[in-house]
């Protein structure tokens, strides 16, 4: 079980107080969505899950113990946009092989093609770029992905391939795993339960009807 | 009538692959597509796809290594770099896709005065014509002293669309007018700009959020790797998709969270 336990997050030292005595907890295999209008402090929770970024005050612990330093991260972010998580000067073969070069099940999955290899990152679509980026965090040691609106800027049909793959692999690896989006239909789609943000910490929320505002 | 006529126009970088060779790197390829008065054409693709590089080749303002290839017509003349520059904030408005398009240190109501007087307008003209052109965006007037910061993104989408517009422009390119903005907002800006259509102007919505778009389109394209896939009337993305043409277009719609979230076997790992 991931968890953050009552974090407090201001930005600077007279700032805006984004997180009040914030909790959420992410078990193993579990998909649970993260909603709330935009600055509201959905993405400095998620950093801080994975350890981005140092709360004020609260803890991030796996299984009740905090994570120890240095090493691969088994809570990995992964960015809307992926073009600035990955090292510019490096080909895409480097930036997959960061951490652990991912098999050929994990590449034929995710549809990674191996020419991509000699390419730089900005030679990619967004959508294949964010494909290497799963890749590169599904490491041995990965335990717990935060997936920051992923699919935000990508079109219907790469997202649902992403999802996809994601959804199985929390249910074939026991990884858990925070969606973050304002995307209701979307959320309701992929997660097993849903928290919204709300002045400053998460709270549960119930699902809302999902209809398309064109086919209603 | 046709207001915009974009014939087998592409779009290729030029870029140094060694020290005196360059090779052409594809953006947009042959798109021809033609745009109405009085209508919203939507431009939809996902980032990457090349959308506001067509709006920036309609504008001419691409980088110096782009080689544009194929033609443009406005209002039955073509479109060339002279054109261009005597047409773009006069009789062709852009919506910039992010707000820091607005200049930080000018006042809001400066900054739509100096639209008008770009566009040809007298002093006496652009400063009778500012605060009216607030209120048809449902802007308060005193927003005028104010400067850019003090505006939410909703509100700063809305003094873009009245700056784009104040010169009666013709034809109105919106990049990505909605991105940030939540559903109020969006809604918003997007009935705004349908109601420039509503009174005969042509207007060209770019944006990767095909639903949000439906409800204000009358036909929407679809760009995918720089290629135009089909162009396809908005009423088609109902129901299972069964009256659009393009495997692609039905595709992506029963993609669709909303809809079925599932991809035909041949899709799936294409």
């Amino acid at each position: 079980m991931l968890e953050a336990r009552a974090i407090s997050f201001r930005f600077g030292a007279s700032g805006r107080t984004v997180l009040d005595d914030a909790s959420i907890a992410i078990a193993p295999g579990e998909i649970v969505g993260l909603s709330g209008p935009s600055g509201i402090g959905k993405s400095t929770l998620g950093r801080i899950l994975a350890q981005h970024v140092r709360p004020d005050s609260g803890r991030v612990v796996i299984d009740g113990r905090p994570v120890a330093a240095g090493g691969f991260h088994p809570v990995q972010f992964l960015a809307q946009s992926p073009i600035l998580a990955v090292n510019p000067r490096w080909r895409v073969g480097r930036i997959l092989a960061e951490a652990s070069p991912p098999d050929e099940e994990t590449r034929a999955a995710l549809g990674i093609r191996p020419d991509w290899d000699q390419r730089y990152p900005h030679e990619l679509s967004g959508g294949e770029l964010q494909r290497v980026a799963i890749a590169r965090a599904l490491a041995p040691g990965l335990r717990y992905l935060v997936a920051d609106e992923i699919s935000a800027m990508l079109d219907a049909v790469t997202q649902v391939r992403i999802w996809t793959f994601l959804r199985r692999l929390a249910a074939e690896r026991s990884i858990g795993i925070l969606a973050v989006s304002h995307d209701a239909a979307l959320l309701a789609r992929i997660c097993d339960r849903r928290e919204a943000m709300g002045s400053g910490r998460p709270v549960p929320c119930a699902a809302e009807p999902l209809r398309a505002r064109a086919a209603s | 009538m046709t207001l915009l006529e974009i014939d087998s126009l592409s779009l290729h970088f030029r870029r140094y692959d060694r020290l005196f060779r360059h090779v052409e790197v594809e953006a947009l390829g042959a798109i021809s597509l033609a745009l109405e008065a009085g209508e919203v054409l939507a431009v939809v693709g996902a980032s990457g796809s090349g959308k506001s590089l067509l709006a920036h080749a309609i504008l001419g303002i691409l980088p110096k290594n782009a080689v544009l290839r194929g033609s443009l017509w406005f209002d039955g003349r073509p479109l060339d770099g002279t054109a261009q520059a005597a047409l773009c904030g006069r009789r062709i408005g852009l919506v910039p896709q992010s707000v820091s398009y607005l200049d930080p240190l000018a006042r809001n109501g400066d900054q739509l005065r100096w639209a008008a007087l770009r566009a040809g307008r007298s002093q006496r003209d652009a400063t009778r014509l500012a605060q009216p052109a607030l209120q048809a965006m449902g802007l308060d007037p005193a927003i005028a002293r104010d400067f850019p910061h003090s505006l939410s993104g909703g509100m700063a989408r809305r003094l873009a669309m009245a700056i784009a517009t104040i010169g009666e422009a013709d034809l109105i390119l919106a990049d990505e007018p909605t991105n940030g903005l939540d559903p109020d907002n969006a809604a918003r800006v997007l009935d705004r700009l349908a109601g420039f259509a509503r009174r005969g102007k042509g207007v060209m919505l770019i944006t990767h959020d095909l639903v949000g778009a439906l409800p204000y389109a009358d036909r929407v394209a679809i760009l995918d790797g720089g290629r135009l896939i089909d162009v396809e009337p908005a009423s088609a993305f109902s129901g299972r998709g069964d009256g659009l043409r393009s495997a692609y277009a039905r595709a992506l719609w029963r993609a669709l969270p909303q809809n079925d979230f599932s991809l035909p076997e041949a899709l799936h790992h294409a």
